[in-house]
Formats: C-alpha cells, structure tokens, sequence
C-alpha cells in the first residue's frame, strides 16, 4: 500500500476509534450499555441491522462465490423482505412490549428457565463460532496484502474493535455501523466504478452482460426443485425465509439492536428498512464478483489466488508441475482474450458469434480444469484441501486497484468486519451477563457491578473469537461455513419461539424436549444425507413445533403470555 | 388474530400510526410483498435475457 492508502486507513481507523471514545461518555448503568436506554431511531438502527448482517465476510466470500458461480447466491437473502414484514406483525411486538434484555429471556416468561437457559447457551455457541469467522475473514486480506501472518493480524484487529465496544457499549457500536454501513454503499459504488473503468475502452455495457451471460454468469433465478442444489428460487424463498426469520427473530445480535429503539414504531421501520435495501445491496455486491470474471477475460488472472498456497508449491519439488500448469494456463487467457475481443467486434458489426462464443466456453472448461489441476496438487503438497474462493477480490485489489481508492476499499472491508463483530460482542456479552450470570450466579446487585461484569464478558468473548479465529483458515468458504454453523441450531431456536408467540397452550416441557429432538434432527440430516444447509432451518423449526404442540397442555390450562 | 390479541398491554393506536405515504402498516407491509415478488420477477426477466450460453 502507498502512503495516500496508509492516510486514507488511518483516517477511517482514527475516527472510528474516537467517534467509540465520544459515544462511551454516554453509558449510565447496564441498560445504557446493552440497550442505548431505548432511545434510538428507525434510521440509525437499520443501518446497523444491515451493517450487523454485512460482514467482511459479505464482501470477501460473496464476490469469490460469484466469480466462481454467478449470481444464483442472490436467491438466499430473496425471502429476507418477506421475513421482515413476519418480523414486524409476529416477533417485534413481543419482545419490544415485555421489555426484555435479550430474546431468551422473553422465554422464561413465556415457558420456563431451562428453556432460556438452553436457547441462550445454543445462541452462544454458535454466535461465538461465527464471530471467530467474522475476525478471520480480514485478517485473510491484510495476510494478502501487508504480508503479516495471520495471527498477528487477527490479534490485533480483535483487540481493537473489542477496546472500542468494551468503551462505546451498543450506542458506539450502533453509531460506528451507521458510518461504517455508509461507507460500505461508497465502496460497492467504486468498486463497481473501478471495475467498469479497468476493462478495454472498447468494451462496453451491453458487451460486458453478453460476456458474464456465456457461462449464465448472471442467472440469478434457478427454478429447479432438487434439494440437493444449494441454492434455487425454492430453497431461498422457503428455506431463506426460515433462516431470516431465526436469524433477525431469535439471534440476540440482531433482537439487542431494534430492542434499542425508543417506540415500537422505530423498532418496525428498521426492519422496513432493511426489506428494502438488502436485496439490492446484494445484487450490488455479487455484480462486483462477475465483473471481475468478464474483467479476467481481459487480464492475465493468477492460475490460484492465495498467494501464500502458490510460494508453498513453489518452494516444493512439485514445482516444475506447478509451473507447466500455469504456463498452459497463461496459453490459454490468450487464446480466450483474443476470442473475447473478437466477439466484442463481431456484436459491433453484426457478425456470426455461435462460432467465437463456442471457443470461450472451450477456453473457460479448460481454464477452470488447470485451476482444479492446481488445486489438487497444491492439496497434494500441503497435505490438506486448498480453496482460494475468498482470496479473489483481495487479490485483485492489491494487484489493480489505484492508490488512495485501495486504501479506501480495505478500509471498507474492515468497516464490514468490525461492524459484525462489535454487534456480535455485545450480543454475546449481553447473553452471557442477562441470561447467565445476573439470573444463576448473582441475581442481586448494583448496576455498577453489572456494568463491569458486562465489560468484562465483552472481554473474554474477544478474547475466545481470536482463539478461535486462529483456526478458521482451516474451513472452505467462509460465507457457507458461518451459516452451516448457524443453520444446525437456527431452525430449531425459531420452532421454540414459534411455540411461544403462537401455540397458546404451549409448555416449557414441549419447547423444551422439542428443542432438544428438533436439533438433534438437524445434525442427523446434516451428517447422513446431501439435502442442502438451507432446509436445515425449515426441518428444525418444523419439529421442535410439532413436538412442541404434540405434548401442549390441555385445553382451559392457562400458559403465561407474555411480560 | 390482531398484535392486540397476542400481546396484553399494547397501545391500541400503534397499528393505526401514520406512516407518511404509505398510509399505515398494512399498506406498508403490502407494498413490500410486492416489491419482493417484482425483485423476482425482475431478476427472472434478466436471468433469462442475459442467457448466452451456447445452444
């Protein structure tokens, strides 16, 4: 990086950091720190919702998947629209009204403390698994870039967004998504621009979706009902529906953040909000992945984009191997860049295209079996799998983008990041203090001491996402690894909650051993069959309310309702 | 079943509050199903028009 970019990340890390230090004057007592004192607007809030679900991750996993594959990924948050308005009519008012810290303990009102205790033990572990992820996930483009090694990077990326959020509590962290959430529509805006002005000045608009559409780069609906396929217009619209709902439902991270909202009203328009802008933020985004595969037909891609994996194969015997692949992988760009440039002459002047667009298809196949040839024998040498899917955009920052708007598009990443994980810090932290330690261990005493235990607990839950994180580069993609983790206790938490706001005569004894069953449902269908990770979500809220209603109570038996 | 009915306490006007041009949350709500199914169909339309894949 130039010292322009150095300036530019500076500035962002800087007023980040001091924007935290101001917000934090403004906690008084443990509601000031989880909840803003319920004080806060529709907009602030859903910029955070968006910005809390947007991770580094978003940016990283999803343009390498639609470089790899195109556009289907947009099917998976298609039901999220839909999944607000439920939200809105069904969940919202529950928890607004029973003026709950946290989701799970809505639950003890409503059936029992077993059940709170269960659903806010699964919420931490599989919360506390992702946030690693989250951390991971720059700390993969800084590795790239500044040529760190990762776990000096992943340390001290934690210990600074989790200095920030131990200070600012959930008004800084919902203030700093605001910004950082803004500043993420700037980067998809020049990324989006940075891209279109790289490709040859020949090529145009309509020449760059006639590229993408040869190899249905942007096929965006896929009508199939195979459920094995991962992702098709039914799994996102059904099984999508059901993860939005649990994850925006029953996910502290997101319940903590409309729980802040000074009225119900705030509280349903920030979700309103996000119905609106996800979808087309993600279309944004996954854009940015297939143009930069029609932009590789143009310049010389890397045969493998983990820069490190390649200098592993280097240094081995195996080179020369490595070395005949990529020299026939450097042919063969030729052959599709010239065949390419032909095309786009030949839509100019009215030409027979079925001849050149044949030749590119012919190119891409063997293209992609020299990056499948590279990957085995790179899997060969390291002793385990290789997957550079989440090194593609990084790579070609650092490889094309100008000074100045790369140190502004890291900056963007990492915004992504931190917003995830101090919305993940304090959600986790809130869990653990509410639901564990003030209602088991010390039911009785003073704010201030729950203030420094809340502290405290943000503290060792960063401390726990870097250790972890120092293991997630062991995972595939990281975007599927943070929803498979998700997706085995998701379902079934959104059964529990389903019992509660609409089986009138559902028990603790039901939610509880529906719970239970409908998870250990989903590790079976996980473990023993192909079925894809979105049904996960729908199976296990399907179980654990047919469970839930099989054991109900009798009929006139009365189940408390709410607060 | 009403918001009212599920959750004891509510405040009668909030499902009736004024919501600008929208009017009120059912036509908010409305208005945001169809602009979901218009999103797919829209993405249909170009999934099938950018298809160039070689027949």
């Amino acid at each position: 990086m130039s010292g322009i970019d150095w300036l530019v990340f500076a500035l962002y890390f800087g007023g980040v950091v001091s924007f935290a230090y101001y917000q934090s004057r403004k906690n008084v007592g443990v509601e000031g720190f989880f909840l803003a004192n319920r004080r806060l607007g529709w907009g602030a809030i859903g910029l955070s919702v968006m910005a809390t679900q947007a991770s580094a991750i978003t940016y990283i996993g999803t343009t390498g998947q639609a470089f790899s594959e195109g556009m289907g990924f947009v099917q998976f948050y298609l039901a999220q629209p839909i999944a607000m308005v439920i939200l809105c009519v069904v969940f919202v008012p529950f928890f607004y009204r029973s003026r709950v810290f946290t989701a799970y303990e809505y639950l003890e009102r409503r059936f029992d403390a077993k059940t709170r205790s269960l659903t806010a033990f699964l919420f931490l572990m599989s919360r506390g698994l992702a946030t690693g992820i989250v951390l991971y996930a720059p700390a993969i483009v800084l590795s790239v870039i500044m040529g760190w090694d990762e776990t000096s990077t992943i340390v001290i990326m934690g210990a600074i967004t989790v200095a920030y959020t131990i200070m600012g509590g959930i008004t800084a962290v919902i203030w700093t998504d605001v910004i950082q959430m803004l500043m993420m529509f700037l980067g998809i805006g020049v990324a989006l621009a940075v891209l279109f002005s790289s490709l040859p000045p020949t090529v145009g608009v309509g020449d760059i979706m006639y590229i993408g559409g040869i190899q249905e780069m942007w096929s965006s609906i896929d009508l199939s009902w195979d459920p094995t396929n991962r992702y098709t217009l039914w799994s996102g619209m059904i099984g999508g529906l059901f993860l939005a709902l649990a994850y925006f439902g029953t996910d502290q991270s997101q319940v903590q953040r409309y729980l802040t909202a000074s009225s119900l009203k705030q509280s349903r328009l920030s979700l309103i909000f996000n119905a609106f802008f996800k979808v087309p933020m993600q279309v944004f985004i996954l854009a940015i992945g297939v143009l930069l595969y029609v932009f590789y037909h143009f310049e010389r891609p890397p045969l493998v984009f983990h820069a490190a994996e390649v200098a592993q194969v280097e240094s081995s015997e195996r080179a020369p191997e490595y070395r005949a692949l990529e020299t026939r992988h450097g042919e063969v760009h030729e052959l599709r860049r010239t065949a390419t440039l032909e095309l786009v002459d030949a839509r100019a002047t009215g030409d027979d295209l079925e001849p050149l667009k044949r030749a590119i298809t012919e190119y891409d196949a063997e293209l992609a079996g020299l990056r499948q040839d590279s990957r085995a024998l790179i899997a060969e040498v390291r002793g385990s799998s290789s997957n550079d899917v989440n090194y593609v955009f990084p790579s070609y920052l650092i490889s094309f983008v100008p000074a100045g708007i790369l140190g502004l598009l890291i900056a963007v990443i990492f915004a992504a990041a931190m917003s995830s994980l101090d919305s993940e810090l304090t959600a986790l932290s809130s869990a653990t203090v509410i639901d564990f330690y003030r209602r088991h261990f010390k039911p009785e005493a003073s704010d201030a001491h729950y203030l420094f235990v809340s502290r405290m607990a943000t503290l060792g839950w960063g401390v726990f996402a870097v250790l972890f994180a120092l293991y997630a580069g062991q995972l595939g993609s990281l975007i599927e690894a943070v929803n498979e983790v998700g997706s085995i206790f998701y379902g079934s938490l959104l059964g529990v909650f389903t019992l509660a706001f609409l089986v009138k005569r559902a028990n603790g004894r039901g939610a509880f051993i529906g719970l239970i069953v409908g998870m250990a449902s989903v590790l079976a269908v996980s473990l023993f069959t192909d079925i894809a990770w979105l049904w996960y979500n729908v199976l296990g809220t399907a179980i654990v309310v047919l469970v839930g209603f099989l054991l109900r109570g009798p009929p006139g038996e009365t189940q408390p309702s709410t607060a | 079943m009403t918001t009212d009915d599920r959750a004891p306490g509510a405040r009668p006007e909030e499902d009736d509050e004024s919501l600008g041009v929208f009017g009120s949350w059912r036509a908010l709500y409305a208005a945001v199903l169809i602009y979901t199914f218009a999103l797919v169909a829209l993405l249909y339309l170009l999934t099938r028009a950018l298809d160039h894949s070689i027949t």
